[in-house]
């Protein structure tokens, strides 16, 4: 089945870009601590790439989306009148990526949301960023794609928005159990070692699995993330209305969470049986 | 700038104010009187504005108030803290029993490593003469290296500031998402902006992975989630017995008044004025005792707060 792969193909580039866009605000940042003596080692550093990549990279992600979406539009409509050439889209996503961040500074804030764009340096490692989503957006569009690569897509932004959750639990669990209404401190040695367990598996462990649908597109992973977030969500409800606890709306998110990877294993299962026939 | 009379609700302009940076978070700051201004009439003002060179930056004016006029003007403090835009400014002054005065230059947001360094003034607490030169007895004085100005360093966006008939000092920051404090101030001490911090980056980034380091102060109290102090007075009067002997926050985001109590080590906190449910930008006395508070915005009110034994 070909499917319209330039927005799959934005989706992607523009993530990769991210990958390589906020490690420059990160590496700036441990480059600074470090000159300040604090005592900056691999965990801590890892702990600043990951949390950057997320965070920091969500807000991002949009942004270049949609930069990316524009600028390569425009490409497609050059070529048209233009000969082809491999690196049109590359140096777009370069120029779109610096227009942007300058843009961003001018219009919006003023101020220099990206620690890692003040030097030139850094404008200048950003644009390198931009170039590289740019090149792997023409290697996603030079041939044609099937269904599989939009359920890895999908997949792969599925397990991107979900890390936040992981690297909470896995770097701050005091921090992350707060957000759910515990007060470590008060909880006894039992209940505290339970709680970052048992939170802690829980997300890394439906992180993994759709890491690894999108891996090895087998439905099975995609199923059992998708049963374990809407049993969150039916469980929620029944200690609301059974147990009385407090009424929350986090039964939404977790029932959002668990209806996107039963659908991508479903649709991934559907065209499986369909090649088969 | 303008004089208020409340009993008659008469407004009246100032003529002389100084010209103003007015943009961004930059303007007129802050405006308190000398601890004598019935003898003298000074005044002290800090101000966002250009200097010769157009570069913006933090000043502080001295000005007689006479007849409705600002007249015998003095700049007695430009802040080596030059930005592009008046962001993050502090500017918030209180007097020492010694006379002198105190002064808070915020990290202007794109200068934060700065507050670690001693040859700026971005995110330093200031102890200058009301005539703006530098007591001999200030804690960096002797070190060539070091502007002589500084009396605290390490500091993000202070703008609360309160010196105690003890002489204590106390102040509190406007944090990134998550991360206000409240500290103790003591001379010459470093309290870790931005190398510690308990928050994150508005934009989501880590800021810095540690939140203590030898050498570097501890909060009294800090806040996650942000409730965005924007002022605070040290209460002692007798109008208000139930918030006698507490320091009043005011917040932008909690929307609400934080009453904080220190007793030895112990921070107890309560929440007063929510039901207002609005941003409040700051709050202080009157001569007469009375509280006021200042909401934020284009439609921002002047609220007095009446006390139970009225």
């Amino acid at each position: 089945m070909k499917i319209a792969k330039y927005p799959f193909a934005i989706l992607v580039a523009a993530l990769f870009t991210v990958a390589l866009t906020t490690p420059i605000s990160s590496f700036a940042n441990i480059i600074w601590l470090s000159s300040m003596n604090l005592p900056v080692n691999f965990f801590s550093s890892l702990e600043i790439i990951l949390f950057d990549f997320q965070r920091l990279g969500t807000l991002l992600y949009g942004i270049i989306i949609i930069e990316f979406a524009l600028a390569f539009s425009l490409v497609g409509l050059i070529q048209k009148y233009i000969s082809k050439t491999k690196y049109l889209y590359p140096i777009a996503g370069a120029l779109i990526t610096g227009l942007t961040l300058f843009l961003l500074v001018e219009f919006t804030t003023q101020t220099e949301v990206l620690g890692g764009n003040r030097t030139i340096l850094g404008k200048f490692l950003h644009c390198v960023a931009g170039f590289a989503g740019g090149y792997l957006f023409k290697i996603l569009i030079s041939k044609e794609r099937k269904i599989s690569f939009v359920i890895r897509t999908l997949g792969i932004i599925y397990a991107y928005l979900i890390l936040g959750l992981v690297l909470n639990w896995i770097f701050t669990p005091i921090s992350a159990a707060s957000d759910f209404g515990f007060i470590f401190n008060e909880l006894n040695s039992s209940a505290r070692n339970a709680l970052l367990r048992d939170f802690t598996a829980f997300f890394v462990a439906t992180f993994l699995f759709s890491i690894l649908g999108v891996i090895t597109l087998n439905s099975a992973w995609f199923f059992s993330v998708g049963i374990v977030y809407i049993s969150a969500g039916v469980f929620n409800l029944i200690a609301i209305y059974t147990y009385g606890t407090d009424y929350n709306q986090i039964f939404i998110g977790e029932f959002i969470l668990g209806i996107l990877p039963l659908a991508l294993g479903a649709i991934n299962s559907y065209q499986k049986k369909k090649a088969e026939v | 700038m303008k004089i208020i009379t409340i009993s008659s609700g008469e407004v009246v302009e100032v003529e002389g104010a100084p010209k103003v940076q007015y943009a961004s978070q930059g303007g007129l700051s802050e405006i308190v009187l000398d601890p004598n201004f019935k003898k003298n009439n000074i005044l002290y003002l800090t101000y966002s504005a250009l200097n010769e060179r157009g570069k913006s930056t933090l000043f502080l004016m001295s000005a007689e108030l006479s007849n409705n006029a600002l007249i015998n003007k003095k700049i007695i403090f430009e802040a080596k803290a030059f930005r592009r835009v008046p962001i993050h400014m502090g500017a918030k002054i209180d007097f020492l029993s010694d006379g002198t005065l105190l002064l808070t230059s915020g990290d202007g947001f794109d200068h934060k490593e700065k507050a670690q360094s001693l040859d700026n003034h971005f995110g330093k607490i200031i102890r200058i003469n009301k005539d703006g030169s530098v007591p001999s007895d200030n804690p960096f004085i002797g070190n060539k290296t070091i502007l002589p100005e500084i009396f605290t360093y390490g500091h993000r966006n202070m703008q609360g500031l309160v010196v105690m008939d003890d002489g204590r000092i106390f102040e509190h920051e406007h944090g990134p998402r998550g991360g206000d404090e409240f500290n103790l101030i003591e001379p010459g001490k470093n309290y870790g902006w931005p190398a510690i911090t308990y928050g994150i980056d508005y934009s989501g980034a880590v800021i810095s992975p540690f939140t203590k380091m030898e050498g570097m102060e501890q909060p009294l109290k800090y806040w996650v989630p942000s409730i965005a102090p924007s002022d605070m007075i040290y209460y002692d009067g007798d109008l208000y017995p139930e918030l006698k002997d507490s320091f009043l926050i005011t917040a932008l985001v909690s929307r609400d008044v934080k009453k904080i109590k220190k007793t030895n080590s112990l921070i107890s906190e309560e929440s007063i004025f929510s039901s207002l449910n609005s941003r409040l930008r700051s709050i202080g006395l009157s001569p007469s005792g009375e509280l006021y508070l200042l909401t934020d915005g284009r439609r921002g009110k002047l609220l007095k707060v009446l006390s139970t034994k009225e």
